[in-house]
């Protein structure tokens, strides 16, 4: 069993990090959160319970509520930003002139200059700031970030973690935040330590 | 060298490669390819075997039947009277041999199990299957059984042993025979028609063999980029090549066992029964086979050694790569080498036409179809950015993401769309100029070809050996309506003079005169014209009318552009002119030989269409392993929107319509290179065979779908199984 009795709140507009140990499960508590792994008990995203849904509607759901930063972006080297960012979006079913202009006012909105340039020639920093442009695209009400910052240097490191703890106000969502790094970690409304299958909340974080 | 648990470390290390290999990303492409590739292998190696057994077997046999000769036919041991001879079904020859017995003790030859009676035959089952439209179970008289396998080169051979009637026995012109069986073979029957064994044996090690390596190649390496990233990481681990090695052969076992499993059911089935090879119609014998029997059973254990062993070399140590950046290639072609292709196109199409002689047309052909291939991947490279370029802007004008991510990917990397569809451009024009090539006739075949379409059998020439009358019999035995000349050459002046009955000579419009008469050759009947420029030294030609027909050629002609029964002028002339009496169309036997020629040549097209059928599914597995690395990009992006169709659409426009494309260029291409062959400018005559290429463009389509659904269901089978994982 790797959670026992996990217990977690994320109103919209407040931001939580989970700090743990590799091995301890924070990668699967994102998945949980996707229903791409159903534990017993119930995930509600949005009002409604993962658990209980079919594949279609778990991913149709996913689509309208969810959006995630990973580690290493995940993006496609050979597209421009502004192609990467309204991807999403057209996969989402927006309409590809909606798609493309609410990219590119994203873009500029997180400070990507460059969004007509492929993505495998953008430095660390402005990828993972497309990746963030990314997830938020589709409006989610939920944004899971699985050590966004894990494959950045110092500067880019804090730069990425200002603009995404920004994100909860500005965006009207949740945001949870899967990382290693303290320091990125301390910049959350609340601070969770994952040990042992239990979730235990750090005070005054 | 045992771990704690006990299991020796080689058979965990096994372990863990078979456990790499089912949770690999390309694995199940990887799988196929193996399986494929160890079967392939093992076919090649089979093939080698069996030409050798079916050489051996021919060879064999045929010392058992060829004759112990007598010195005379007063010989005290002499028993049998002996003559080879030829005749032909379907354009087709083949060996007859007559026999006659001497003594009531005559030996027969192996196969036969009783002396036929005179006028009758004992055929070959093949023979008598192939000769039924040619009637004949009736041209050398009765039929009076069928020879058995121990008797035949190959259970597919055409043969037959003739018994003349007794009149017509000539013994002066036969040889005598004491008994059958000798050290080695005389060389009649299937040994006179076939390739020399060196021929086949480098046409298996060329259009077998090596395509076979290439699959064994492209397989080994399918989804390299996780397995060099491991044989790295397990090099710093210190583990040695023997590690490696044990690694990589449990993951590749599996598929590779398969594949030589598949091999070895195809080897058994040619111990258990006659394999009849489509194409070429020939037919292995289980004798033989079974005759080779270890090396028939090993080819699939050798198939096994040689994949694995290929697997192993195929993944040599990795230096860890200096960055993370993708390097473009150290060896690049000059930028004008890609624009050297249309020109080529124009060497090979229109080059031959300026050549003075035919050998440096051939060589000009040649060069421009090699030079023409060797360019093209890389043109197809250009257009294929292009392309890519014009994908990506109109999917984003229109909002198709599919046709926006295999664009920007097409692109970017060129290359793997150009080895897709080049690979399959080549392998079409490859299949096509196999079929051109095994078709070409040369100068006079082609002209044989005109002369037989215009006049066909409406005239028909017999070879009356001697200078005697045409019997009765033999006359009355013909189609109705039949007349016969016979002609006559004056050997000093080359002067041709057709003679005859006044009604025979009236049936292709010449004059009835006693005396020889001149004829005008404007205006001729065309089957006098045919007959005059094949069969006479076009030095004159007169008529003559006469009741005692004279002359060594006798002409048969039918009603005004009726034709002749070939096959009853046959049955007559066996019946009451002889043995191996001659009868052929005007032209026909000059077709004849050139339908040999490409008979020949089909074993040249079977290996083509192997090695074709190997190559693309080398090039197949290696772009599916490539989308399918390429497709987990867009993981995540899918799973997260929900969207899998997007893995339909980018699998379209990056499989299945560069295949497609590829197809239509490639038989565009051929079309084109194919011009100087087809048309008189090379030396005419090679027919472009739209079956074959339909056949040709209906597969690949096939193919395009397959692997376009192939790759999409990868892809969504990857996406199924994708966690977030940064761990």
């Amino acid at each position: 069993m790797l959670f026992d009795g996990l217990d977690l709140r994320l109103p919209i507009g407040e931001s939580a990090a989970v700090m743990g140990p590799s091995g301890s499960g924070k990668s699967t508590l994102i998945s949980c959160a996707l229903g791409l792994v159903k534990p017993q008990g119930s995930v509600t995203v949005a009002d409604a319970d993962l658990t209980g849904m079919r594949r279609r509607q778990l991913a149709r759901h996913r689509s309208r509520y969810t959006g995630v930063v990973f580690q290493f972006g995940e993006l496609l080297p050979e597209l421009t930003a502004l192609e990467n960012v309204a991807l999403a979006a057209l996969l989402a079913g927006t309409s590809r002139k909606d798609a493309y202009a609410d990219a590119e006012r994203l873009l500029v909105e997180l400070g990507v200059p460059r969004a007509k340039r492929p993505t495998g020639t953008l430095s660390g920093g402005e990828r993972q700031r497309t990746a963030v442009a990314r997830a938020l695209i589709n409006k989610p009400a939920l944004l899971l970030a699985d050590e966004p910052t894990g494959a950045l240097d110092d500067t880019n490191r804090n730069s990425v973690a200002e603009l995404l703890f920004k994100v909860p106000k500005q965006w009207e969502c949740a945001l949870l935040v899967v990382t290693h790094d303290e320091q990125v970690a301390m910049r959350a409304d609340r601070v969770f330590h994952l040990a042992d299958g239990h979730l235990l909340e750090r005070s005054g974080g | 060298m045992t771990s704690a648990k006990g299991a020796p470390l080689w058979w965990q290390l096994f372990r863990v490669g078979a456990a790499a290999g089912r949770s690999a990303s390309a694995g199940r492409a990887r799988f196929v390819a193996l399986a494929c590739a160890a079967l392939a292998v093992s076919i090649a190696v089979s093939t080698f075997t069996l030409i050798f057994a079916a050489y051996d077997g021919r060879d064999e046999r045929g010392a058992d039947r060829t004759p112990r000769f007598a010195q005379s036919a007063s010989d005290p041991e002499a028993r049998a009277l002996w003559k080879p001879a030829f005749d032909e079904v379907n354009n087709t020859q083949f060996s007859i041999v007559y026999l006659a017995p001497l003594r009531a003790d005559a030996p027969l030859p192996p196969g036969v199990s009783a002396w036929p009676e005179p006028g009758q035959a004992v055929l070959s089952p093949a023979l008598l299957a192939a000769g039924r439209s040619e009637g004949i179970e009736t041209r050398y008289g009765a039929v009076a059984g069928t020879i058995g396998e121990a008797g035949l080169a190959s259970p597919g051979e055409w043969l037959a042993y003739v018994r003349p009637g007794t009149d017509l026995v000539v013994p002066e012109s036969m040889r005598p025979v004491t008994r059958f069986g000798s050290f080695a073979s005389l060389g009649f029957g299937e040994a006179m028609f076939v390739q020399p064994i060196r021929l086949l044996l480098v046409l298996a090690a060329f259009m077998a063999a090596m395509p076979a390596a290439a699959l064994s190649v492209s397989a080994a390496r399918a989804g390299s980029d996780a397995r060099d990233q491991r044989t790295a990481l397990l090099s710093a681990l210190g583990g040695g090549w023997r590690t490696r090695a044990v690694i990589n052969i449990g993951e590749a076992a599996v598929p590779v066992a398969v594949g030589a499993l598949a091999g070895a059911a195809a080897a058994a089935m040619t111990l258990i029964r006659n394999t009849h090879l489509p194409i070429v119609d020939f037919t292995v014998a289980r004798a033989d086979a079974q005759h080779w029997w270890w090396g028939v059973l090993g080819a699939p254990l050798a198939a096994m050694v040689l994949v694995l062993l290929c697997v192993v070399l195929m993944h040599p140590p990795q230096r860890r790569p200096q960055g993370t950046r993708p390097r473009l290639a150290k060896t690049r072609l000059p930028r004008w080498w890609p624009y050297l292709c249309p020109l080529m196109v124009f060497v090979a199409v229109r080059g031959p036409e300026l050549a003075p002689t035919p050998s440096t047309r051939l060589l000009i052909y040649a060069i421009g179809v090699g030079a023409t291939m060797l360019t093209l991947p890389s043109l197809v490279g250009l257009l294929a950015a292009a392309i890519g370029r014009g994908l990506a802007a109109a999917g984003r004008r229109t909002g198709r993401s599919g046709a926006l991510v295999a664009g920007r990917w097409a692109a970017a990397w060129p290359g793997a769309t150009a080895r897709l569809t080049a690979g399959v451009i080549i392998a079409f024009v490859l299949v096509g100029q196999t079929q051109l090539w095994t078709t070409r006739n040369t100068g006079p075949a082609v002209q044989a070809q005109q002369t037989v379409d215009r006049v066909g059998s409406s005239i028909v020439l017999v070879s009356h050996p001697r200078e005697t009358p045409v019997p009765q019999g033999f006359l009355h035995a013909l189609p109705p309506g039949t007349e016969a000349l016979r002609l006559k050459i004056e050997p000093k002046s080359g002067h041709a003079e057709l003679n005859g009955p006044c009604e025979a000579l009236k049936r292709v419009a010449l004059p009835c005169s006693p005396t020889a008469t001149p004829v005008e050759l404007r205006g001729i009947d065309p089957r006098l014209g045919e007959l005059y420029s094949w069969d006479t030294p076009a030095q004159g030609l007169s008529a003559r009318q006469t009741t005692d027909p004279q002359g060594p050629l006798v002409v048969l002609v039918g009603q005004s552009g009726q034709q002749i029964s070939v096959p009853a002028v046959k049955q007559a002339a066996n019946a009451h002119l002889g043995m191996s009496v001659t009868v052929d169309t005007v032209a026909g036997s000059w077709l004849t030989s050139a339908s040999m020629q490409q008979h020949l040549g089909r074993w040249t097209l079977l290996f083509g269409i192997f090695a074709v059928i190997v190559i693309v599914i080398a090039i197949v597995v290696s772009n599916l392993a490539e989308f399918v690395r390429f497709s987990r990009q867009i993981t995540a992006l899918s799973v997260l929107s929900g969207n899998r169709t997007i893995y339909l659409s980018t699998s379209f426009f990056a499989l299945f319509m560069p295949l497609l494309g590829a197809s239509l260029i490639g038989l565009t291409a051929h079309y084109w290179l194919a011009t100087p062959m087809t048309s008189n400018t090379y030396s005419g005559g090679s027919e472009l065979s739209w079956p074959l290429l339909a056949f040709v463009l209906a597969a690949a389509t096939a193919l395009a779908f397959l692997v376009w659904l192939w790759g999409a269901y990868g892809a969504v089978r990857q996406a199924h199984n994708w966690r977030p994982a940064a761990d």
